[in-house]
This record gives C-alpha cells, structure tokens and sequence, in this order.
C-alpha cells in the first residue's frame, strides 16, 4: 500500500480509512465489542473523524479473536484488547508504523506482514457459504450487493424458469448442510411436485450442537445470503411463505436477520413483486426456545406451529405434508446460503469443487485441543488430518492427539488412524463417524474416551423429548452402563450391554436424535476399546479423567502408581524418610528415576492448567539424596505364616534390571528366596549399562540396588540364559516359577548397504562400552577427533550423541526421517535441549540410505524425506524424495534406531515371543506359554522407561505369588495400603507461587566428562515447591465420602514465608 | 379407490388414508402396539408396531406409516421380534413395573394391561435392566374416582390424546423431557386443583395400571367377569356403556366405542353406578302410627289401593328415567284405572320439536357452527358439552344465547344475553317453566351464524318463549336442532303425552324407581304420598306407602334419547330378593283397584311411540 500515513491520508485527501472489528455476538460477548467501542472513543477523542470503525462479522479465526483489519492497508492485528487501542491508533493511524507485537504472523517465524488469507488458516480454505464472513458489514445490503448479492435471486426470477433453477440445484450436487445431506435439488424438486397450497420455506437456524457456530456466523455476518436462498427456493417450489427457526439463545443473529429482511423488504427483493416481477416471497421469523430436538425437521414444524416441539414420524415428509399439513422444503442456513452462490455462479463451479459424491465444501467448528480454532470451510474430500493440523495447527505443544469427533453430540468420534479419511458425507459415515451439521472436537489423550462418550450421552439423553421408548429409555440405561464403567463398576459383559443398547436405539428410535444417540459411544468403543477394557477390568482411567478411579492424576498416570501428592506433603514437612518409604512401596528406585524418570506425572499435574507443573521429579530426586546413605530394610509384605510357607519356595528371576530386581524385591519382601540371573558383570540393566553417568550417575545406582540385596534378593552376574542354565534347568532343581525380564538388548539394524563396514556401531554396544570404562575405551569406540553420525530420534539415540561428544568426537551428526516434533525422545524435551545446546547437529527428514566407504566408514548418503500421508500415530509418514539426496562425511557411525528382546535368549527359554519384535507373548497373568514361566519388562512391552518396568516387576511378583501358592493365574494387581497424610499448610498462601528452574552444569564444564548435568533442586526450593502441589487426593477422598486426614501439628521452627519459593534454587 | 399391499405374504386390501397399522387389522392381521388406539390418533412412540416395509430403511411404525399400492409389508420377523422386546424390556426398567402388585395384573390369556401382556408374548422372563427400586414416583389421589400412578406410566400417551381429542379438554399434557418426562395436569397441578372433570377418557384408554378406577381396583381380572353392552340413564344422551359385572355387582363401566358417543361418558354416567347408594328398599313400607313399618306386598297395595280408590283424581309423577312401557303403564292407571289426568312427569321438560331438521350427536362433533340457546349442556348433558368442546377445536364457531354464564362462556366466539322474563307459577317445579324471549337482534345474530356455516347445529332449551321458537322455525334449511332436555327417557314421555307439568292432588303416588328427588326438594304437597323407589329418601322417609323399585341395571326395555333414538337397556343385575318388576307392581295394584291394566293397551302405547 501507500508510504502515506493513513493519519495523513484522511486529513489531506479526505479519505477514509476504516478500521474492521470482530462482530460475530461470541466476539461481541467477548472483548470484541469492547474493542470497537474503544476505538471510536479513542478516534473522537483525538478528533480522527474520517476513520470509520465498523464491525465486520464473523471472520471465523478465533484463536486470533478479536481481530482489527486496518483498511486499506490490509495490516491485520490479532488479540487485540481494549489497553492495546491507544497504541494501535499511535503507531498505525498517526505514525505510519506497525504495531509489531499485535501483528498476526503465522508461522510466528514470517519476516513479511501476512494477508489473513495467506495464513495456514486460511491457505487451504475455499469459501463459499462463508465468503462474505468477516467482510462485508452484515448490516448493510449495498456491501451485499456490491458483493454480488440478489444476483443470484435475479438471475432466477429474470432468466430462469423454476424448473431450471431446480435443475441448476440437482446439476450443483449440493446435498444438504443440516447433516443428513439429501440432495437439495431434489427435495425442491419433490416440494413442487408435491399437490397443496400454500407451501412453506422454512430454513432451520436451530443450531444445537455444542461448539458448532456456523449457522450462527452466517445468520450474524451475513444474513441476506440466506434470505437470498431462501426467496430462490420460494421460486423453485412455488411458495410465497418462508419461516426462519432461530434459536433465541442468538439474539444477535435475530436481531440481523430482522433487520436484514427489513432492508430487503425497502430494496425489492422481499416481499410483493420482488425485482418487478410478478413473484412474491416474505419471510417470518420464529424463535426457537432452545431445545436441542427442535432441529429436528419435524419437531421444528411442531414448534412453528406451536406445539411442543417433538418429532413425528415420517412419511409422510415435510416436502408432502409440512408445516400446517403443507407441502414444506425445509433446509439449513449453509444450505440456503450456498444456494444463492450457486445460482449466481451457476452449478459447474460449484460442482468443481470437492468430491463428484459431495460437491462443494464443508464448514466445520474446530474447537478442542486445537491451536487454531474458529470456522472452517473446506473442499469436499480434504483428508481429515489435514484440517487438524494444517488448517488448525494441529495441538498445542506437547500434546498428542488422541481422536477428532465429527458430528457433533450424535456424530463419532476417529483415531489417529482416520487421519487420512477424506472429509465428506460418505467417506466419514464409513470411517464411523458422521458429517452432521458440523462440530469438529479435537482431542489429546487427557481426555478419556469412556468420559468423552458419557459427556456427549448425557447431553443426549437429557435432549430427548420422552417420546419414542428406545431413545427415552435406552439413553437413560446407555447412560448408566457408561457411567458405571466410568466409575470402575464396569463389567465385561456391559460391553454387550452397550451394543444391545444401541443397536436397538439405532433401529428403532423415532428420530435422528435416539437413532444417533449412541453414535459417540460406538466410534469410541470401536476405537478405543482397549481403553474401556481397562476400567472395567482394572479400574483405571488411563487419562486420568474418571473423576472415582483417579485418587490424583500424577497418581494415576505413573505406571507404578506411586502416591505423589503423599510424598510430597512429607516433604513440604521436611519429614523425608516417610516421604521416601511411600515411594519405595510402589518403585524402589527413588534415586534413579528422580534423575532419568521421563516424569509421567507431571505431564497430567492439575497445578499445570493454572501456572506449571509441579517439579515431582525434581522434588523426588531430593528426597531420595536427602536420605543418601540411610541403609533401607524393606518392610514385609504379607502376613508371618505367609511369609513362612514362601520362605520355603524359591523363585528365579533371569534379568537384573528395573523389572527384575523390582519383581525380585517384592517377591523378597514376601517372603521368598529369590536369585536374579544377570548376563553382564554388573547388575542394572540399562539402568547402568544405556543411561550415560552425566545423566544417572552409576555410583547411585548401585545403591539402590544395594537395597535390593539388603532385602535378601541374590544377585548372580556373569551367567547367560542358555549358555549357563536354562529354564528346564531352573524348574528342574526346584524353583518354583521363572520370571523372565531380559529386556530388549538387541539393536534393530538398518538393513542398508555398508552397514557392517568398521566404525559402524549399533548404539547400545557403544554405551555399554563407554558406562564400562568411559577412560580407556577399546580401539573401535575411541571417537576421538572423530565426525561421527547417529541414526535415530530416540533416548539412545540422543544420548549415544552426548556420549559421543564426551568421548571426544569433533562433530556430532544426529539424522532423523520425520520432523524434528516427531522425535520420541521429546517426552525428555532437555535432553534434545541440551544435545543441541552442547553442539550437536541435529538433521530431520533425512533418512540414511546407504553407508559409504571401502574398508571403514566415510560417510553417509542421506536421502532427504518429505511428508505424507498420516501413520497411526497422528504423525505424518516420512515419503523419500528419490531424487534428493547428499553425502554427510563421517568417520564413524552410530545407528540407534531402535532395540528387541534378544530372540536368541527367548529360543533357549523356549518361550513364545512375536517374531516381528521379538516381545514375548503373554497373557492377562503375564503368564508365557510355558506354566510357571511368566515375563515382564522390556522383554514384554519392547523398549519403554524405567518406571514401567518397575510396574512390571510389582504386577508380576502378585501374580508369580499367587501361581505358587494356589496354582492359579491371577490378575496382575499390585496393591499397597493407602496413606493419606494431611496438608501441613494453606494452598492460599502457595497460589503465587511459580515452579523453580532446575540448576544445571554450564556446558563449557561439560566438555569430555561425565559429570551430571542437572544438579537438583536444595531443601529449601524441595520444600517449597512441593506445597505447590494442588492435594488432588484430599479432594477424591471427599468425592468418596472419606474421611480427610486430620493436619499433623506443624512445626513453627520450619515455617518460612512462601514469597522466598519463588526465587527459584540458585 | 382401494388397492392391494401385501402383508405377511397375503395381499390385502387398502383404503387411500389409511395406515399399514388399519390395512393388517382390516385384514385380520394384528399388529402389537401401546401407544396406538383405534380411537386416538396416531403417535408412533413406542415402538411397539414396528414393521419391515421393503424399500424402507430400518423398521418403521405401522401405526403411522401410509398404506400405499405395492407396499410389501412384514409384522413378525425375528428383527421386528428383537425390537419389540427392547422395547417391552426397556418399559419395564424404567418405572415400577411390578405386576404382582398392580391391580391390572392378569393371567397369559387374557390380561387387562397391554404391557404385561406383550411382556409374555415376546418372553420376557426377567428383568434385564432392572429399574431403580429407589426412585417414589408420584401417585396422584386426588380425584374421587380414579388415581394416577405415575409408576406404572409408560408415557405412551393414550391419556393425553384421549383427554385432547375424546373431552377436548386438555388438561393432560406432557411435562419435561427425556427420561424425566411425566404426564401432568395442567401447569402441573395436582388433579383437583386441575382443569379435570373426571369424565375417565383418560382412564379407559390408559393400557397398563397408571390410570385405576377405585372401584375396579383389585376386583378382579376381566377374564373373570361378563363385559355386557347397555344404555346409560343418567340423562338424555342415552351414551352407550359397556359394564363389567361380577357376582351380580357392576365392577366398572367403560364407554362403547361403538354408540353414537364413541367411548366418552361423563363422570356421573361413568362413575355413579358403581358408587355406593343409599340403602336399598327390599319390602313394601306402610306407615302406621306415624312410623313406616314393613309389610307384605298384599297389604302394601291394598292400603296403596284403598288411598287411591278414595281420592278424588289423584295425582302422578313419574321420573323421566323410567322405561317406556313403564310410562305407559303408569299413564294408563291413572287415565284409565283411576280416570285421572293429573298424571305428569317429575321433570324433562320437552321443546317443541316441530323446528327443523333433528341433529345427531354425529352432527354436533363435526359441526362448524354451534348455536346453543339457554342451555349449559356442561352442567345437563355433558357428552354433548365435550362434543361442543371437540367441534370447537376443530374449529367451530360457538355462539351462546342465555341468561348466566356457562362453563361454555370461555369458548364461545359470541355471547347473546337472553331476557328472563317472569316465572309462570309459583310450584316446585318452577325452573321448569321460566319463559325466555330472543330478541329481533339476537335473533339476527343467530340467523348470520348459521347462515355462513356449513353445518351448523342449533341446541335449544325447552321454556323459551314462542316467538323465540318462531324465530327459529324461520333458520335456514341446513341448520340441524338438538333438544336439549333432562331425563333419561323424556322423549320417550313426550311421545306418550306425559309432560313435565305441576300436578296436585290430596292423595299422590310417585314412581320415582331408581331416580332420586333433588337434594332439598320439598316432597310433593299431598295428604297422602305413595313412592316407588329403590333407594331410601327424603320422600320414602315422607311416604305413607313406600313400594320397592329396580334399578335401571336390573331391568330391560326401552328409552329414548334427546336425539329421539330408541336404544334398548340390558338387564345387567338381578334384583334383590323381593324386589318386584316395576310394571308387575303397576299392574297388581291395578287389579286390587279393580280394573287391571290392558298389557295389549301398554304394548300399543309404546308401538305407537
């Protein structure tokens, strides 16, 4: 545009410049309305009177709501609040400058000043109904018409005979925006032909679902286009009549809509002889009074009528028998509005669009767990992954995404492995969930899918009329059986239950309503049963949202269950030894997962939503150092005469890592003689032998593992499964049951040419070999000066590179097919961070495909990869690109991409085990195929985190206990006794408080060594920080009518004020 | 017109408006349903009827689906079996369907609930979802005849509809939504406090026990009691009942559908004859000394006789209630026998009946303009009332001429004050005779009304002046006139020449049989009073003699109604022992005065009405 200040432009030229505001009512009630108010006092008060603020209808970005659009200078700013006005009118009116910090700029990293069409948001859009949304002022016809509006409407009238405006519907394909999507021509069609007199157009403006505001942004920011379509239908059937059915909770749209009528009534084109021509056509508006069922066509006659608004059986259909028994074309607003577009852009352009099936486009209200969020409008037949994320953004940072409901209350609900499913009428009823009339819900795996289901059922069942028996009644025991699962009262047989349920539903319910009611819980038990299984056979809510079965969400999302929130009210004590003892009854590794846990528990924290996380790990870690030192006896489990029978049995667990010593000490605890078998000369597993020292010193380790001995668990090293003894041998000489926990030791090999050439080392040997003697390491893993590449973007793959740059290697390449966010190692984000900090490269969508050089390794071609379709896992698949590829020159090469149970060893244990990955089969019991032999670990789960494994070992100590004492299979349910502890302070006091950062080694001090890099939190920032915690669990015991633990006497002599928390630990 | 579907492979044939629902039944083929009646319009909300039609998606309600040329049609197939006993499991867990303790519990064969009975023939053994035993649902007891337990609501609506389209009077409706849906009066009141006025529509179509009538409750399965069809006698009407006997009792009374009043009664007609009376007279009474003492029946007449014998023309009443032949009878002993002409009836008075073209109930109901002329049909003949209620929700027109307000009033689209003008005497039966005058305005009124109608009905009430009379003999032709009289069998008198008048002698016999005096009426001034009647009163308690009499379910013969209908009563009880036939008494008493009544001259009589 212009160099002209706009200030300038309107005092010298007297043009006017004009200043578009968010007008749709959700911004109105937001700061929308408050902004343009502020920006006409502010533009009085300075006398700026040529600049003209107007509202401009809802554009549908509302991620970025309220939205300011400087005309003409096209500068958008978003998020604009009321304070910000001053400054905008300083900085864009008078200077002539830009507002940077208001400035829209998506991706954040664009230099130039971007047009809102040009944004991800809008880049894939095709708008049609929407087209004017956010453009003109709804308002004013004359915008409306000098966007072509009535065109259409006098094309009709002028040129085109009903028939042919039928036809030119029926040629469009435009199958009907309510949902159903029956062709529109068609039921025009049908209303004409059908014998009465008068006939009525209705248009139903009933939107009900919850999050959907499509129809509402059109009625508000665009209402004569659907007066348009509607007066055009009028004309095709032969009605003079019409009824808008708006529901009153819009007031704004009424409010548009009547004025809208109002200056097409003045302009012609409503009313007597509309355009000259001998066609009249008005239009009436009835409010709805917020029933959900009211948007059912039927039940929306009754309500015009006057009637309670309840459905009827149809046939006969409204287009033979409507509103007062009249022949009746009812349709949505989209559809209305897309009617007059495609009368004035004739039906080809708009069957040019989408899908030969589904012409056109789709609107969608994306809300959710969705960066972007607002109205979309997209081609038939997009992909569905590529609404979520390329449209919307996908979600925000370090979220997954879980499933995307469609459809609305009645629709279902799509896995990751939908992701590809063109979005149109017929491909997503296929995929199991329905168009409807629009709602698209993003959600990440916080949410639980049997909560998600109920969520949408009780809106359901509390919307049915009561009319036809399947909906009133089935909804309500529907209800109820996902509720009782949801609660843990779960039953497998509920699972029948539901289908029973909702096939009659479906079958014999009157209307859409009960018809589609259990449309959310089918989509969510057909793709996610699993999730159901497990509250109903463990009482686990995995998502941490069943508000019965989650005592606290760190609770329950740590695998192995540890009581959080008790420990950490300890520690706010100071009282770090019973802390500790509450932790050890569920994980025996407070030291070595407070330093290489991934911290599941955070990433669920409640304190989250409100400022960060609690640092648990952090706090963990000092608890367990605090006590560094203190020998712990591990108390019993059981009872005496329990522990005198197993006194008499022995136990053989073959793998000393996490799952094998954890299920190797609680077995001790019960009571029986227990022998670990170790392969390697130290015990630990990767524990010792993969977690380099910088991260989990050994020393600590060993410790704990010290521990473990203490509580009479044998530890024998240097003997291998298969060469020293087998489990023949074991069950043979009187052990009584075998677990196996061998883990996955087995690098996955890249299968490339060049592979096995010299300076290529799988990175798990390389760890190993340094943990083993980091100074003096054998020939082949001296890195010296070296360039070395590492293939891969896991844990092993990272740390393989910071080891390496320890080891002294001159440059460290880290190559990884898929984007940089796909990367599994950002579950540990600071590990990445501090590779990167510590100057290792790191190479994305890259794929080595061959390894170069005669004798040694020289280096790599790397074949860059773009993106593809979606894989199951919500992640875009890496596509080669054949002809892009270039040469990384290296002298050593370190493939990490992944490792297996040795199936070597599982051969020799005579085991049955999954031949793609090596993990061994087992059944609900962790039982193997061979009775007394049971597994758990790595070995099991493929590679996974310490945490888990020590699940593992606890679950499988249960059932190895209750296979030698009764010779039964049980269920793997570890159970230890509850200790609520009382809260020793006022949460009040802590409200301000923040999460401390954690201290770490500079990296200049990094240089060739091992030493730990983070260096944990001091007793004063523990202390305070765990008063931060939110005591999720008081609050359960209050939800299961539980006594609350009554407050131990605080100690006067530790009481500090709060505010010194905040200074963090330095 | 008709043509041919096919249904469960037999084709069938059908009437353009029909439903494939009335297509199977026509043909014979049943089709389960609860929320369907034949006699209400059609819901589609249980889901009982469900269907498969070909070319239709799912399972579809044969209660509302349009029967149609080709439509091939399948009414118990093992999906159609699956759904319906969804549905019945789905009834029976939502409220307190427990059978063993509901009055309307009964046998597999013939049971009087619909739900149970679908329960047995679709197997269901148990209760899959067993319903909250926790949960009280309302039970309203507030009306004297009939008690709602919401409990035992299955929502289907029946009473709703049947409350809107049989009484039209509206007080059921539905209440909230979805599983806390309830049927409710009004603005949910309780039902005294309601709109209701007990005509029992509700409780005759109500398929399971939400709607019992307190007399039937616990009395007994229908399987074991006689339904027999008779003829009301509460008023003119003449509304045909259907009555469930047992044991010589009347259990309960429903309305024939099949009578000109198509099911609907009023409360008196549905509930009074199961009530409890007044003590019973099984022997004659004379009174002697002052004090009314048993006697047998010979002496009784012949005191009856003796009293007669020595007055001078004495006088007769008779109540309008009594059969035919027992009018004639009764005006044969005193014109004949005793050569009296103060012979009368207690009251139903009969208009002129020389106006126009006689209306039906028929005609009422479907009328689009309604003229009621000093009448209050809500208070004197309620079915008519309702079937004036039901022509204005269609969309009559209801212009009312009278003197005070009406229940009526509220709906009428016009209100002619009529001119009350001076009694004609000053006897007890004075309200009988008040002479109303139309003037030429009013009159106007009536004459446009009726002329921009189609079929407009003109109810009229007898004591209207003549030139109010003369008025209305100068209606356009296609105006219908229905008598509104009082007595069961007023017609019937006046086509015999008893009138309604006030007769008065010294000696007095009135054959009351089972009607009763009004409340506060004085007994008739006389020396010397006989009554026949079948309960106690004030007059038996005033009697000299007091005759036994049966009661209108005891005997049989013939009334006429105000549409001049002739409908014949059924003998439902046997009397009580020593209970004479009316006429046999009538003809006794005759032969102790010496002349016996002509049984050829009575027979001739009636013939001649």
């Amino acid at each position: 545009m212009t160099s002209r200040s706009l200030h300038e432009m309107t005092v010298e030229s007297g043009t006017a410049a004009r200043l578009l505001v968010c007008g749709g009512e959700r911004c109105q009630e937001a700061a929308g309305a408050r902004v343009a108010t502020t920006l006409s006092v502010e533009l009085a008060r300075r006398g700026l009177k040529r600049i003209e603020v107007s509202t401009r209808g809802c554009g549908g970005f509302c991620s970025a709501a309220p939205i300011v659009v400087v005309q003409p200078r096209g500068l958008v700013y978003a998020r604009v609040r009321p304070q910000d006005v001053p400054e905008l009118i300083d900085q864009t009116l008078v200077r002539d400058g830009v507002l940077e910090r208001l400035v829209w700029r998506d991706p954040p990293d664009v230099q130039s000043l971007v047009e809102l069409r040009d944004t991800p948001f809008f880049a894939k859009q095709h708008r049609i109904a929407l087209a004017n949304c956010g453009v003109i002022d709804p308002e004013s016809i004359e915008e409306y018409i000098a966007k072509d509006g009535y065109q259409g409407l006098r094309k009709a009238l002028v040129e085109m005979s009903a028939l042919d405006v039928i036809r030119e519907m029926k040629d469009s394909g435009l199958r009907g925006r309510g949902g159903a999507g029956f062709l529109t021509g068609a039921k025009w069609e049908f209303c004409r032909k059908a014998s009465g007199d008068p006939k009525y157009v209705v248009c139903n403006a009933d939107e009900g679902d919850p999050g959907a505001f499509m129809d509402r942004s059109i009625l508000e920011s665009d209402p004569h286009a659907v007066i348009e379509g509607m007066a055009i239908a009028g004309y095709a059937i032969g009605a003079k009549q019409g009824y808008i059915y708006c529901r009153e909770e819009y007031p704004l749209a009424i409010a548009r809509l009547l004025e809208a009528m109002e200056q097409a009534r003045e302009y012609g084109v409503l009313g007597e002889g509309i355009l000259g021509t001998g066609f009249s056509f008005d239009i009436a508006l009835k409010e709805g009074a917020g029933a959900f069922v009211c948007g059912e066509e039927t039940a929306l006659l009754a309500s015009i009528e006057g009637r309670r608004g309840e459905p009827r059986p149809r046939p006969p259909f409204p287009v033979v028998s409507g509103l007062w028994s009249q022949p009746t074309n009812i349709n949505n607003v989209k559809s209305y509005a897309m009617a007059a577009r495609i009368l004035l852009r004739g039906a080809k352009a708009f069957a040019s669009v989408g899908t030969p099936k589904s012409p056109g486009t789709a609107i969608f209200a994306l809300t959710g767990k969705i960066e972007n969020t607002g109205l979309v409008e997209v081609p038939m037949g997009i992909p569905l992954g590529d609404i979520v994320f390329d449209i919307g953004g996908g979600l925000p940072r370090g979220k997954h995404f879980k499933a995307v409901q469609t459809g609305g209350p009645l629709g279902g609900c799509l896995p990751a492995t939908s992701l590809n499913t063109p979005v149109d009428f017929d491909s997503l009823q296929e995929a199991g969930a329905v168009m409807g009339s629009g709602g698209m819900i993003v959600v990440d795996d916080d949410t639980c899918m049997v909560e998600f289901a109920r969520y949408f059922l009780t809106f359901a069942a509390a919307e049915s009329c009561g009319k036809c028996v399947p909906c009133r009644v089935g909804g309500q025991r529907l209800l109820e059986v996902l509720g009782r699962i949801g609660d843990g009262q779960g039953k497998r047989e509920d699972l029948e239950t539901i289908a029973y349920l909702s096939e009659h539903m479906t079958g014999s319910s009157l209307c859409g309503l009960g018809q589609r009611t259990a449309g959310p819980v089918l989509s969510a038990l057909r793709f996610f049963k699993q999730e159901f299984l497990t509250h109903i056979d463990h009482g686990i809510c995995p998502s941490g949202q069943c508000k019965k079965l989650v005592r606290a969400r760190c609770i329950n999302t740590c695998p192995a269950g540890v009581d959080t929130p008790a420990y950490l009210a300890l520690v706010a004590e100071g009282r770090f030894a019973e802390g500790l003892e509450i932790h050890r009854q569920r994980n025996p590794f407070p030291m070595i997962c407070g330093r290489a846990c991934p911290a599941f528990c955070e990433t669920k924290c409640r304190r989250a939503e409100i400022d960060e996380a609690i640092a648990i790990r952090q706090i963990k870690r000092f608890m367990a150092d605090h006590e560094h030192g203190e020998p712990w006896m591990a108390p019993p489990i059981g009872s005496p005469e329990e522990r005198a029978w197993a006194s008499k049995r022995k136990v053989a667990v073959v793998g000393a890592g996490p799952a094998g010593l954890t299920a190797g000490l609680r077995l001790a605890q019960m009571g029986y003689r227990v022998t670990v078998f170790e392969r390697l000369p130290t015990p630990g597993g990767m524990m010792t032998w993969a977690i380099p020292a910088y991260r989990l010193p050994r020393e600590l380790t060993f410790a704990e593992i010290d521990n473990i001995r203490h509580a009479g668990v044998e530890i024998r090293c240097n003997v291998e499964l298969g060469r020293d003894f087998t489990v023949d041998s074991l069950l043979g000489e009187g052990w009584s049951a075998v677990v196996l926990a061998i883990g996955a030791h087995k690098s996955r090999r890249m299968g490339i040419a060049g592979e096995r050439l010299a300076g290529v080392m799988n990175g798990l040997d390389f760890l190993r070999a340094v943990a083993d003697d980091p100074d003096h390491p054998a020939p082949e893993y001296d890195l010296r000066n070296k360039r070395v590449g590492v293939v891969g973007g896991g844990d092993v793959a990272i740390d393989s590179a910071r080891t390496a740059l320890r080891m002294g290697a001159r440059e460290v390449h880290v190559m990884y097919r898929r984007a940089g966010d796909d990367m599994p190692a950002t579950h540990l984000p600071e590990e990445i961070e501090g590779a990167l900090h510590e100057g290792v490269h790191i190479h994305t969508l890259v794929n080595p495909v061959e390894v170069l050089g005669k004798d040694r390794v020289t280096g790599v071609r790397l074949q860059r990869q773009g993106l593809g379709d979606f894989d199951g896992s919500a992640r875009r698949k890496p596509v080669a690109q054949e002809s892009d590829s270039y040469t990384l020159n290296l002298d050593a090469l370190i493939p990490a991409i992944g490792q297996t149970p040795d199936p070597a060893a599982l051969d020799a244990a005579g085991v049955k085990y999954d031949a793609r990955g090596a993990t061994v089969e087992v059944d609900e019991s962790m039982s193997t195929n061979r009775p007394g032999v049971f597994a758990a670990g790595d070995a099991v789960s493929g590679p996974a985190t310490i945490v888990q494994a020590v699940a593992a070992g606890n679950q499988v100590a249960v059932v190895v206990d209750q296979w030698v004492r009764t010779g039964q299979l049980a269920r793997p349910r570890f159970v230890t006794e509850r200790r609520d502890v009382a809260c020793g302070h006022r949460l009040e006091d802590f409200a301000e408080a923040h999460r401390p950062e954690s201290r770490r080694l500079p990296v200049d001090q990094r240089q060739c060594n091992f030493k730990e890099v983070e260096l944990g939190f001091d007793e004063r920032t523990a202390r305070f920080e765990a008063r931060r915690c939110l005591r999720c669990d008081l609050e359960w015991l209050d939800l299961m009518q539980l006594p609350r633990p009554t407050a131990a006497p605080a100690d006067a002599a530790t009481e500090e004020t709060p505010a010194t928390s905040q200074g963090g630990a330095a | 017109m008709s043509f041919e579907m096919t249904i469960d492979d037999r084709t069938v044939t059908a009437m353009p408006g029909q439903t494939v629902m009335e297509a199977a039944t026509a043909a014979g083929i049943h089709i389960p349903g609860l929320c369907h009646h034949q006699h209400l319009p059609s819901l589609g909300a249980c889901r009982l009827c469900v269907v498969e039609i070909e070319r239709q998606r799912g399972l579809q309600p044969a209660c509302t689906f349009p029967a149609a040329e080709g439509l091939v049609v399948r009414t118990e197939t093992p999906k159609i079996v699956a759904a319906r006993k969804f549905a019945v499991e789905m009834l029976f867990s939502e409220r307190t369907h427990y059978c063993m303790t509901c009055p309307v519990s009964g046998g597999a064969e013939n049971t009087d609930c619909d739900l149970q009975m679908l329960a047995y023939r679709y197997g269901m053994t148990h209760w899959m979802f067993a319903p909250d035993a926790s949960h009280a649902w309302k039970v309203d007891a507030t009306r004297p005849y009939f008690i709602m337990d919401h409990g035992r609501c299955i929502l289907c609506r029946r009473c709703v509809r049947a409350c809107a389209s049989m009484a039209a009077n509206h007080t059921l409706g539905v209440h909230q939504r979805g599983a806390r849906t309830l049927i409710g009066a009004d603005d949910d009141l309780s039902f005294d406090q309601s709109s209701c006025v007990s005509c029992g529509s509700c409780l005759q179509v109500c398929p399971t026990g939400a709607l019992t009538d307190r007399s039937s409750a616990f009395a007994g399965r229908e399987s074991e009691m006689t339904r027999v069809k008779t003829i009301c006698s509460g008023c003119a009407v003449g509304c045909g009942i259907e009555v469930l006997v047992r044991d010589n009792n009347l259990v309960r009374i429903d309305g024939d559908w099949d009578a000109p009043n198509a099911g609907l009664l009023c409360a008196e007609g549905r509930f009074m004859p199961t009530q409890p009376a007044p003590p019973r007279i099984t022997r004659p009474l004379v009174r002697r000394e002052g004090k009314l003492l048993e006697a047998g029946w010979d002496e009784a007449l012949e005191v009856a006789a003796d009293s007669l014998r020595g007055a001078d023309r004495p006088a007769g009443l008779i109540s309008p209630r009594m059969t035919t032949r027992l009018l004639a009878g009764f005006a044969s002993l005193f014109n004949e026998t005793l050569g009296s002409d103060r012979v009368a009836l207690l009251y139903g008075q009969v208009p002129p009946m020389d106006l126009g073209t006689s209306a039906t109930l028929a005609d009422v109901g479907t009328s689009d303009c309604i003229v009621g002329l000093g009448v209050d049909p809500l208070k004197d003949q309620k079915v008519v009332g309702y079937l004036v209620k039901r022509a204005v929700d269609a969309g009559a027109t209801l212009l009312l001429v009278n003197d005070q307000p009406t229940p009526l009033d509220r709906l009428a689209g016009d209100r002619v004050p009529l001119k009350h003008l001076s009694p004609m005497s000053a006897s007890p039966f004075a309200q009988l005779h008040y002479s109303y005058h139309l003037g030429a305005g009013g009159l106007s009124r009536v004459k446009a009304a009726v002329a921009s109608a189609h079929r407009p009905v003109i109810l009229y009430a007898p004591g209207l002046s003549p030139t109010a009379y003369a008025g209305l003999r100068s209606m356009h032709a296609k105006a219908k006139f229905l008598p509104m009289v009082r007595g069961a069998n007023a017609m019937g008198a006046h086509r015999l020449g008893l009138t309604a008048r006030p007769v008065e002698a010294p000696v007095t016999y009135v054959l009351l049989g089972d009607d009763s005096p009004e409340v506060g009426a004085p007994s008739p001034a006389t020396d010397f009073l006989i009554v026949q009647s079948a309960h106690r009163n004030a007059w038996t308690d005033a009697a000299d003699v007091v005759l036994p009499a049966r009661t209108w379910a005891e005997k049989p013969g013939l009334l006429m109604n105000l549409e001049g209908r002739r409908q014949r009563l059924t003998p439902l009880l046997k009397e009580p022992p020593g209970v004479r036939a009316d006429l046999e008494t009538l003809v006794l008493l005759s032969a102790k005065l010496g002349s016996p009544l002509s049984f050829d001259l009575i027979v001739e009589m009636c013939d001649a009405v």
